[in-house]
C-alpha cells in the first residue's frame, strides 16, 4: 500500500517534471560513435540516457541513479533513429518506479522492433526514395538543387523520426508498445517502399542515359553490356559476389582489356 | 573502391579496440561510473575520427597514383574502357540492391513503373 503510494507520487511528480529530452537528443546523433562488439549501442544509449536519470532521487548522482546508469550501459541495439524510443522509455520507467528486471526485460523487448521498424523504413525506405529523386534530379538536369533538395528532405525525415521517437518513448514509458501500433507508423511503411521502389526504377535508366552521355555509342555500349552482365552476376547466389568486389572485379578487367588495346 | 575495402576492415577493427576499452572497465561500468561511461564513449569517437581521417588520406594518396599511372599509361580509349566497366558495375549494384530489396512482392510492380517512366523521361530528354 505504502509501496503504491510511493510510486503514484513519483509518477505525478514526473508529469510536472519537464526532462531535458533536447539534450538527450544531440547525446542520441552520437549513440553510435562507441559501437562494439561487446556491448553494440549500449555505451551510447548509456550517455545519451544520462540527462533524463539526474533528479531520479533528491540526491545527485545516488545509489538509483549509479544504478539506472548502470542498466543504461547494458547489451542493446537497434535503429538508431529509433533507438531514442528505448531510451526515453527506460529512463521514463526508472523515474516510475519500475522494478530493474521490468528495465532490462523493456530493453530487450524493443531492439528487435524498433531495428526491424527502422530498417523498414528508413534504410529500405526513405534513404533510397530520396537518393533515387536525387539521382533522377541530377539526370534531368537540376543539378545543386537535386543535392540539396536531398538533404533538406531526407532530414527532415530523419530529424522528425528521433524527435518523436524520443518524446512517445518518455510519453509512454512501459506501454511504448502502444507508440509501435500508431496507424502513421504502419502507413508510412506501406507508403515509403512502393514509392522508393518507382524512384529508383526510374533513376536507374535516367543516370544510365546521363552517365553515358559524354562516351561515343561503341563505349555505351560495353557499358549497357556490363551493367546488364553485373546484374546477373549479382543475382547469381552461389557466386556469393558484393558490388564492391564486382566492381573491382570488372576494373581489374578493364584495366587488362585497356593495356592490351594500346 | 580499394578505399571502401580498407573501411570496412577499419572499422571493424575500431570496434574490436572498443570491445576491449568496455571489458577492461566492466567493473567501472557496472558500478554506474558515469565518468567511464564517457570517457569510453568520447574515446571511440576520436578513435573513429582518427580511422577516418587515416582512411581518407590512403584513399586520396591511391587516386592520386593511379592518376599518375593511368593517365600517362593508357590511351584515351582504353581509359573510356575502364571508366565504362566501372560506371556499369556501379549501376548493376544499385540494380541488384533494389531488386533484392523489393523481393518479388507487389513493389515489384511499382518497380517496373518506375522503370518504364525513367525510359520515358530519357528517351525524352
Amino acid at each position: 500500500m505504502v509501496r503504491r503510494g510511493a510510486a503514484r507520487r513519483r509518477r505525478r511528480c514526473v508529469a510536472q517534471v519537464k526532462p531535458p529530452l533536447a539534450r538527450c537528443l544531440l547525446r542520441l546523433f552520437t549513440v553510435q560513435g562507441s559501437w562494439n562488439y561487446e556491448r553494440m549501442l549500449g555505451i551510447g544509449f548509456g550517455v545519451a540516457e544520462e540527462p533524463l536519470l539526474r533528479g531520479l532521487e533528491p540526491q545527485e548522482k545516488g545509489p538509483m541513479y549509479r544504478a539506472a546508469v548502470a542498466r543504461g550501459a547494458h547489451f542493446f541495439n537497434a535503429h538508431p533513429y529509433l533507438c531514442g524510443m528505448a531510451v526515453g522509455a527506460a529512463a521514463r520507467a526508472e523515474h516510475d518506479g519500475a522494478p530493474a528486471e521490468q528495465i532490462e526485460r523493456l530493453r530487450t523487448a524493443l531492439s528487435g522492433p524498433l531495428g526491424s521498424l527502422g530498417d523498414r523504413l528508413v534504410w529500405a525506405g526513405w534513404l533510397p526514395l530520396n537518393s533515387g529523386l536525387a539521382l533522377a534530379g541530377i539526370a534531368l538536369g537540376l543539378g545543386w538543387s537535386a543535392i540539396v533538395g536531398f538533404l533538406v528532405l531526407y532530414n527532415i525525415g530523419h530529424l522528425g523520426l528521433r524527435w518523436w521517437a524520443l518524446r512517445a518513448g518518455w510519453n509512454y514509458g512501459l506501454r511504448v508498445g502502444e507508440a509501435l501500433r500508431r496507424p502513421f507508423l504502419r502507413r508510412g511503411a506501406a507508403v515509403v517502399a512502393p514509392a522508393m521502389a518507382v524512384a529508383i526504377g526510374a533513376a536507374l535508366p535516367l543516370t544510365t542515359v546521363y552517365l553515358g552521355s559524354p562516351f561515343p555509342g561503341w563505349a555505351r555500349l560495353v557499358l549497357a553490356g556490363a551493367a546488364l552482365a553485373g546484374v546477373l552476376l549479382l543475382q547469381w547466389r552461389r557466386l556469393g559476389l558484393t558490388g564492391l568486389r564486382l566492381g573491382l572485379g570488372f576494373a581489374g578487367l578493364g584495366l587488362v582489356v585497356a593495356v592490351v588495346w594500346r | 573502391m580499394l578505399t571502401g575495402l580498407l573501411g570496412g576492415i577499419s572499422i571493424h577493427m575500431m570496434r574490436r579496440l572498443n570491445a576491449s576499452a568496455v571489458r577492461r572497465n566492466n567493473d567501472a561500468l557496472e558500478r554506474g561510473d558515469m565518468n567511464v561511461l564517457v570517457r569510453i564513449h568520447v574515446m571511440s569517437i576520436l578513435r573513429d575520427g582518427a580511422r577516418a581521417a587515416l582512411v581518407t588520406a590512403v584513399g586520396l594518396a591511391l587516386a592520386a597514383g593511379a592518376g599518375e599511372l593511368l593517365v600517362g599509361g593508357l590511351a584515351v580509349r582504353g581509359a573510356m574502357v575502364v571508366a565504362v566497366v566501372v560506371i556499369g558495375a556501379s549501376l548493376a549494384a544499385g540494380a541488384a540492391g533494389t531488386l533484392r530489396l523489393i523481393g518479388r512482392g507487389p513493389d515489384l510492380r511499382w518497380f517496373a513503373a518506375g522503370l518504364l517512366g525513367g525510359v520515358a523521361g530519357a528517351w525524352l530528354k
